[in-house]
């Protein structure tokens, strides 16, 4: 065996490549190339995001088949509340998997142990923490464009044959798709909080699916105006509010599509800075 | 050179570490020994600045781990060689750490052939053998060529050839100057690799101090004798200042004498012998006896020297042990190596352990 030979015949040190530079203190730079190489070598990544791609634009055809095919079935109330949110409804159910994308890229590291690897070739943990939020944060972005752009491309003629404004000179339908990127963003990043906080795969996946799907089920119930502001602000219905051209247009009360997107932003702050606070305190 | 400080950590109401002072110098092998439990991990972990030490400190090369401009530059550290991504090929795996401390891509192709990984490389290392995982673990640890390298139990489940192969790298390693740790439950296989010895028991060093120093301290000799006329002789032998002690079976144990010496004894008193033997010591035993009252977990009643009866002794007196302590060789009948891996299966496998 070449390696028992050659650790027998004495050294690492006449391996081919040396290190004679300087030691150089390694930066973000360095920890944003390790966690792109990480992110891009392991299946799950392109996994999850085949299959949001193929849920969210699936979906949102599918639905804008049915409709088209049943048009003239539709009331004109219920016509009233088509817009560019409808042409990309299938995100609604996607989102789930670029969140367990979000999960999987802490908790996997965290099932094999491979945290402790990173953290010893890369220790500065903070550092460390933004690294891998930002590439998460690329990747899920660019991955969002691509589905928002796609289900305008294949499910946008359903609507725009029976006269469904979705000009993109039209802000708010430009608007709509860029929020897709962002929601699917950050329901990712709330999903690589609920990895780091919870660090194991299954508690952190079940957790996302309590947050996406289960809180707004329970709030729905809630009596009264209270009731329906809550509602309005838990994270889906204000990733929702978002993707809307203009408030309330589906019919039930909803954010402003600003105000969705701060709503949103405060849950992935209540949970990713815990998960940063927690890193970096607590033993790997 | 790895310097800890008054290194504490602190489980709960457990103490994993206590209070450990050692120093890890370049240049040699440095065993790093302690049964299950005794918190050889653990303070590998903090080394790493994986877990923070509950007080006192750990430094590399003067600084803090996490204070290094480049750690694997300084640190190569195995400490599971499971801690990888499965899904990743070994390849990837390589490159993901090179790439974080900014190390050429040329690098890891050298590691890789170094532990001879080559025709693997490109295969995820969730289906490898436990032993080409720990020339993966190696592999990573020797990636940014460091000055300074920790092993955590590398042979554990290796076969023969994996053993040796990690033995000569380690030597190899230390003649070229680097600082070499590695950590062992099993004292055979430090007296086949370690020049310095650090021992640690129940979080508390026990011994630090070079090997061979180690070897001639606590490999004790004594002579086992048999008679029939014992009544007549023990006392005769006590005469002469030797120690001698009483066993179960009937027989004595004397110490600080040679067999030529009792039986010049016995010969000049016309006593009958029925036995006379050197009985020496291994330093399992040596080790049993310095660790014995610091072993986690305990086998039932009968497992062989998991008991020793000087585990009342206080730990600072194990070098006078074999003086004070009666019985203190521990196993009567079998002392070589036969029995050196007694008090290792002494732990419940379903407990949980702390290293």
């Amino acid at each position: 065996m070449s390696g028992l030979v050659e650790a027998q015949a004495g050294s690492p040190n006449t391996a081919p490549v040396h290190l004679g530079a300087p030691i150089r203190r390694v930066t973000f730079r360095e920890a944003m190339d390790s966690e792109l190489a990480k992110i891009r070598s392991v299946r799950s990544t392109f996994w999850t995001l085949l299959v949001s791609l193929i849920v969210s634009v699936g979906i949102s055809v599918l639905i804008g088949a049915v409709r088209s095919a049943n048009w003239d079935t539709i009331s004109a109330s219920d016509r009233a509340t088509f817009d560019m949110s409808a042409v990309v409804l299938g995100v609604y159910f996607g989102v789930l998997v670029t969140g367990v994308l979000g999960v999987l890229v802490v908790s996997t590291e965290y099932g094999t142990g491979m945290m402790r690897t990173s953290l010893t070739a890369f220790p500065r943990r903070g550092t460390l923490f933004i690294a891998k939020t930002t590439v998460l944060t690329l990747v899920v972005i660019v991955a969002g464009l691509v589905i928002a752009f796609a289900s305008y491309l294949l499910a946008g003629p359903f609507y725009t044959k029976h006269g469904v404004n979705l000009s993109l000179g039209h802000f708010a339908n430009l608007r709509a798709l860029l929020a897709v990127a962002v929601y699917l963003t950050l329901i990712a990043l709330m999903g690589l909080a609920l990895g780091y906080l919870l660090r194991h795969s299954a508690a952190a996946i079940s957790a996302l699916v309590g947050v996406i799907f289960v809180i707004p089920i329970i709030t729905n119930f809630l009596p009264g105006t209270v009731g329906k502001d809550v509602n309005k602000i838990v994270p889906s219905n204000a990733g929702g509010a978002m993707m809307m051209t203009e408030p309330n247009i589906s019919g039930t009360p909803t954010l402003s599509p600003l105000d969705g997107f701060i709503a949103l932003l405060i849950w992935t702050a209540v949970l990713l800075v815990p998960a940063f606070v927690l890193f970096r305190h607590r033993d790997a | 050179m790895i310097q800890a400080t008054a290194l504490t950590k602190r489980y709960g109401p457990r103490l994993a570490v206590d209070h450990a002072d050692f120093t890890v110098a370049p240049g040699k092998v440095t065993g790093f020994l302690g049964p299950n439990g005794a918190g050889k991990s653990t303070t590998m972990r903090i080394i790493l600045g994986l877990d923070r030490p509950t007080s006192g400190g750990v430094t590399i090369n003067g600084l803090p781990y996490q204070k290094l401009a480049a750690p694997l530059r300084e640190v190569g550290a195995l400490l599971d060689a499971k801690a990888v991504h499965g899904g990743r090929t070994a390849y990837n795996h390589l490159l993901v750490l090179a790439k974080a401390n900014g190390l050429p891509r040329a690098r890891v192709d050298a590691v890789i052939d170094l532990v001879g990984l080559h025709s693997v490389a490109k295969k995820r290392s969730g289906g490898f053998s436990l032993g080409m995982g720990q020339r993966l673990g190696i592999a990573a640890a020797l990636l940014g060529d460091p000055g300074i390298v920790m092993f955590d139990e590398p042979v554990n489940g290796l076969d023969p050839e994996g053993i040796l192969w990690i033995r000569n790298l380690m030597k190899a390693l230390a003649a070229e100057g680097r600082t070499v740790f590695v950590s062992s439950h099993l004292m055979s296989e430090m007296a086949l690799t370690a020049d310095h010895l650090v021992v640690i028991g129940l979080g508390r060093i026990l011994a630090d101090e070079p090997m061979d120093r180690f070897i001639a301290q606590n490999s004790v000799s004594y002579v086992r004798v048999r008679s029939p006329q014992m009544a007549e002789l023990a006392p005769r032998l006590a005469q002469r200042g030797w120690k001698v002690d009483q066993q179960p079976d009937y027989s004595v144990h004397v110490y600080d004498a040679n067999p030529e010496q009792i039986g010049d004894v016995a010969g000049t008193e016309g006593l009958w012998l029925h036995e006379l033997t050197l009985v020496q010591s291994s330093l399992e035993e040596a080790f049993m006896r310095l660790t014995a009252g610091s072993v986690e977990y305990h086998a039932g009643g009968d497992a062989a020297g998991a008991q020793p009866a000087e585990g009342q002794q206080p730990l600072t007196g194990w070098g006078a042990a074999p003086q004070g302590a009666p019985g203190a060789p521990g196993v009567p009948g079998v002392p070589q190596d036969t029995q050196q891996q007694g008090w290792s299966q002494s732990q419940p496998p379903n407990k949980e352990r702390i290293q």
